[in-house]
């Protein structure tokens, strides 16, 4: 009898301390999570503009998914996001959840409450994933662009150091001159392969056909790999990629990005005079060689617009904040400020270069 | 960078921090020793605060974590017998025993001196020469990493007590678990049946926490053993070791000291590998191989030097090439980004201080973590003063929360409790774990770098044994597997002779 | 007919799962790559080598068994502590999930306390302040000390009511 009372004891005193709370500030699980707060509550209803402290107001925990580990490239343009919005709203506070498994972030962000809260930040590359059947979650459909963080920046496509090639279009004789030789490592079917196919298959029509493509994901795998010369091409960042050459490992032999990529503005980017082997394809006299793969953020697909409004002009706000664009120039990112209706443009339109690109590349399925 | 040391010891010597030092020493030795929780996640917890915090500061609070959390590893590995990551799994196959031959003292000597010897001698090499060995990482290909992981099962397939076949079922087995998910070359979903939770396949923390600490504890209770091992008060304070224990040990020392140094420093491999790597090989050179799971001197040496010893050798490739050694230093690469640092091969001579104080900071903090861990090693056995069941119900409860935490995933949680019953059915009929944990640990990475070697060469195959190194490494993967039956029957023969 | 010990079930079972796993792969599709072996083939191999070792154990370790002699794993009352306890540990999971972690880890170290301990006496209250502390110290060191999430509890989150 003793015993059963102090098990009852404790669980009437375990469901006891659960309190109502109008503070929202504790870190919950994200998925679950309905702490909606009574101003964004108000929000759904209406087309009335709102400001972000109406969607944001003092207290509020924003919690801001990164479907990648902590340390990679998403993970540091959030982290440099988060720090830019907490400089800008002091009141706020911002939680990076990271996720390991890319599709349980993508999913967990999707099903999570729409009320301004609750976001995702992700490259265009996820559409090209969605539409090579790599994921099942849909950018278009699934989410709400909310804004554009970064332009995305131009990434060096590099070559063993003893490659018989310097530049894109001694690149194209010799596949001309031998096909099926060449070995070019990306991530297959994502973000990297459809930038490198651009530069190659501008040397060429079915210039893209008569390459190996491999399975090289990571940065690192990239920059060994291609050292080593166990692949030919790869791709890696303009800093890796000056690193590696001034110590004599790769050969560089230009670069792809948006468009807005030449020798001055990346120059100016990074801060440094780069040299005649970094010209973009376009430079290189291949106007299509170009990749527009900008980072987003995307909130839940009923976030109401207004909310989603507000919520761009803070992100705008933190593109112009001296930290976040100091962090994104020492990533070799462009960054800018791209108001709710061009970052709805720019999506539809990256969206529409990823198709294209899927079905030169054969890969699309959907 | 040698140059740049004394200039580095200076600024590791102002107050703050020196201070902040030992303290996230301390804290990464704590977050090390508990079970689900690691090193690695303390430095993701403080990445966010080194934006404001000045350059060596930060360097100073993430670095010492690093180092404290792989070398409080072993502690609940020899206490309790549960790893606190994958770094300490073969600790526990005789630091746990140690435990329960009342020689817990001892273990944790070992653990601590062989976790200091590993760190900081790793530290020396990778300083002096660091350069070197990272042209040898650059020298190999997705070839020599498939014969290095082929190499590294069939070496620890044969230290399961027992019948060698349960073993190798038990390996085929984590095989099968390492192909849940979407596999690394292609991406394609296998064996997920349309749960999101499995896309990324079997997280390895929720594969610990239910292969061993669930397992144990059900077990336990079922045979109704809740007791904790007895602790020998007497030999709690001082070193704990003799000159003797180090020179017995000398040979297992050095060939720990080199697996962990060679692993640690191959991009993408790690501690979790090494230890069980360097726990075979020392069976394998010892006079006594059948002592080895009893509480063997030998056994808590090779797996805990090794482990520490993957940290000097992680951060090679970290700074000479910019590229991560293991998991952890890609927190670290991007710790320098965030500090607008490059890294990469010019990191040296652009930032010849910055290297040098990275590594002093490795080897100033393993020196205090080491004398910090000798000063408080008396408290530790205190831990099986308490009570049975209030230390495992705290750790069941850990368990499923690191789980939780590790992945930010329910599921996961409840794969924690399926685990633990595959591990009971294991038991139940005799397979050894340690098999299907390497071979889930390697078993992607050897799909991976197969694949990727065949299709690097176009579809050569024999590309895998023309390249020297992959040769010699396959080479040795037979002979580990082969060599014994031989032996043995080359042995049986001499008798048949002389008889 | 031989006795089925350990060992035959053993192989038996794993042979089934090797079966299941032959199958299952055969349902993968192939997104090719070039001149690599694809998708299906470490299932494969990993299915023929969980075949042939489940066989070969049952061929040479079975018979060893039968010899030295089928001790039971677990007796009966053992069987059921067994069942006791992985019970308590999904009725845990379960909690989690509904009730949030703290609740189910005070619930939970409590519960698991009071099984654990066996024949012993402890004192009550004692298990209760420690099962309210643990869970306390754990849930809020992490999602306020720490700003890792925790679940919250889904229930909570269906009635409207928000966890502290």
């Amino acid at each position: 009898m003793k015993k059963f009372l102090a098990l009852l004891l404790a669980l009437t005193m375990s469901l006891s301390l659960v309190a109502c709370s109008g503070s929202s500030d504790a870190a919950q699980e994200p998925a679950a999570d309905s702490s909606a707060s009574d101003a964004a509550a108000d929000t759904t209803a209406s087309d009335e503009p709102l400001t972000i402290e109406d969607v944001w107001p003092a207290g509020t925990t924003v919690y801001i998914d990164v479907p990648a580990k902590a340390g990679g490239g998403t993970d540091l343009y959030t982290r440099y996001l988060t720090q830019a919005l907490g400089e800008l709203y002091e009141g706020v506070n911002f939680v990076v959840t990271n996720y390991d498994t890319t599709e349980v972030g993508r999913e967990n962000a999707k099903n999570a409450d729409p009320d301004g809260t609750h976001f995702l930040v992700h490259h265009a590359g996820a559409c090209l994933e969605y539409l090579s059947g790599s994921t099942n979650v849909n950018s278009m459909e699934d989410y709400a662009t909310v804004g554009v963080i970064n332009l995305g920046g131009p990434q060096a496509i590099i070559a063993r150091p003893d490659a018989p090639y310097s530049n894109f279009e001694e690149l194209g004789e010799y596949i001309a001159e031998h096909p099926g030789e060449v070995v070019i490592g990306c991530s297959l079917g994502g973000a990297s392969q459809a930038a490198i196919y651009s530069v190659i298959e501008g040397l060429g029509e079915g210039y893209g056909e008569m390459v190996n493509w491999v399975q090289c994901s990571s940065e690192a795998d990239k920059l060994t790999q291609t050292a080593s010369g166990s692949i030919d091409i790869a791709n890696c960042s303009i800093p890796n990629a000056q690193g590696y050459e001034a110590d004599g490992r790769l050969t560089i032999l230009g670069t792809v990005g948006p468009e807005v990529s030449t020798l001055e503005s990346m120059s100016e980017l990074l801060g440094t005079e780069l040299t005649e082997n970094y010209a973009s394809g376009p430079e290189q006299g291949i106007p299509d060689a170009t990749f527009e793969c900008s980072y987003y953020i995307w909130a839940p697909k009923d976030t109401p617009e207004n909310v989603c409004r507000a919520v761009n002009e803070a992100i705008c706000a933190a593109c112009e904040v001296q930290s976040y664009i100091d962090g994104n120039k020492a990533m070799a990112t462009f960054v800018e400020p791209v108001d709710y209706d061009t970052a709805q443009e720019t999506f539809q339109r990256e969206w529409g270069i990823m198709e294209t690109r899927a079905e030169q590349m054969g890969i699309k399925v959907r | 960078m040698i140059a740049a040391i004394p200039e580095a010891l200076g600024i590791m010597f102002q107050p703050m921090n020196f201070i902040m030092m030992i303290l996230c020493g301390v804290i990464g030795c704590i977050l090390g020793a508990i079970p689900g929780l690691s090193g690695g996640l303390g430095i993701t917890l403080i990445l966010p605060m080194t934006f404001a915090l000045d350059t060596n500061l930060s360097f100073s609070m993430l670095v010492a974590m690093y180092v404290g959390g792989v070398s409080g590893s072993f502690i609940a590995a020899v206490l309790i017998g549960i790893p606190g990551s994958a770094a300490s799994i073969g600790t526990c196959y005789d630091g746990y025993p140690m435990t329960k031959n009342g020689k817990a003292a001892k273990a944790l000597s070992i653990g601590i001196m062989g976790s200091f010897i590993g760190n900081f001698v790793s530290c020396v090499v990778a300083v002096l020469c660091s350069g070197a060995i990272a042209d040898v990482a650059l020298m190999l290909g997705p070839w020599e990493y498939f014969a290095l992981c082929l190499m590294a099962i069939t070496m620890v397939v044969g230290l399961s007590n027992g019948s060698v076949f349960k073993g190798l079922l038990s390996a085929f087995l984590g095989l099968f678990l390492s192909c849940i998910g979407g596999d690394l070359v292609t991406n394609q979903l296998r064996f997920t049946f349309g749960n999101t939770n499995l896309y990324g396949g079997i997280n390895v923390v929720v594969l610990l926490m239910g292969i061993f600490a669930l397992q144990q504890v059900a077990t336990a209770y079922a045979k109704g053993q809740q007791e904790m091992p007895p602790v020998d008060a007497k030999s709690l304070s001082g070193f704990g070791l003799t000159l003797k224990d180090f020179t017995d040990n000398m040979k297992t020392i050095v060939v720990s000291l080199l697996i962990g140094l060679f692993i640690g420093f191959l991009p993408g491999m790690g501690s979790g590998i090494s230890n069980l790597i360097a726990y075979g090989q020392a069976k394998r050179m010892d006079k006594h191989p059948e002592k080895f799971g009893t509480g063997y001197d030998p056994g808590i040496w090779a797996t805990e030097v090794s482990n520490n010893a993957g940290v000097g050798g992680a951060m090679i490739p970290m700074i000479s090439l910019g590229i991560p050694g293991d998991a952890t230093t890609v927190l670290l690469l991007s710790a320098m980004t965030i500090k607008g640092l490059q890294p990469g091969p010019m990191f040296i001579q652009t930032n010849p201080t910055l290297a040098a104080y990275i590594y002093v900071i490795m080897m100033i903090s393993s020196i205090a973590i080491v004398f910090i861990e000798l000063f408080t090693k008396r408290w530790f056995p205190l831990l099986l003063k308490a009570p049975y069941h209030y230390l495992f119900s705290a750790i069941l409860v850990i368990c499923f929360m690191g789980a939780f935490s590790s992945t930010t995933s329910m599921f996961n949680v409840y794969l924690v409790l399926v685990l633990g019953m595959l591990g009971i059915l294991l038991d139940v009929f005799g397979m050894p774990s340690t098999p299907l944990m390497l071979a889930f640990i390697l078993g992607g990475k050897i799909e991976s770098y197969f694949r990727m070697g065949c299709s690097y060469a176009r579809g050569d195959l024999t590309s895998f044994v023309t390249r020297p190194i992959s040769l010699i490494f396959i080479l040795i993967a037979v002979w580990s597997v082969i060599g014994p039956m031989i032996m043995k029957l080359i042995k049986s023969r001499k008798a048949g002779k002389n008889a | 007919m031989k006795k089925l010990n350990r060992t035959y079930i053993m192989g038996i079972v794993f042979l089934v799962l090797a079966v299941f796993i032959v199958i299952e792969t055969g349902n993968i599709p192939e997104r090719l790559v070039s001149n690599e072996p694809g998708p299906k083939f470490f299932p494969y191999i990993s299915a023929a080598g969980i075949a042939l070792f489940a066989i070969l154990s049952m061929v040479f370790d079975g018979p060893k068994e039968v010899k030295t002699g089928n001790k039971p794993y677990l007796d009966k009352a053992g069987w059921i502590r067994m069942a006791i306890i992985l019970a308590e540990a999904l009725v845990f999971c379960i909690m989690m999930q509904f009730l949030g972690f703290w609740i189910a880890s005070m619930v939970g170290t409590f519960v698991f306390t009071w099984t654990l301990k066996g024949e012993k006496k402890i004192n009550v209250i004692f298990a209760v302040v420690f099962s309210i502390l643990l869970g306390t110290i754990c849930y809020f060191g992490f999602t306020r000390g720490f700003l890792i999430p925790l679940p919250s509890g889904s229930l909570w989150d269906m009635l409207g009511i928000e966890m502290l």
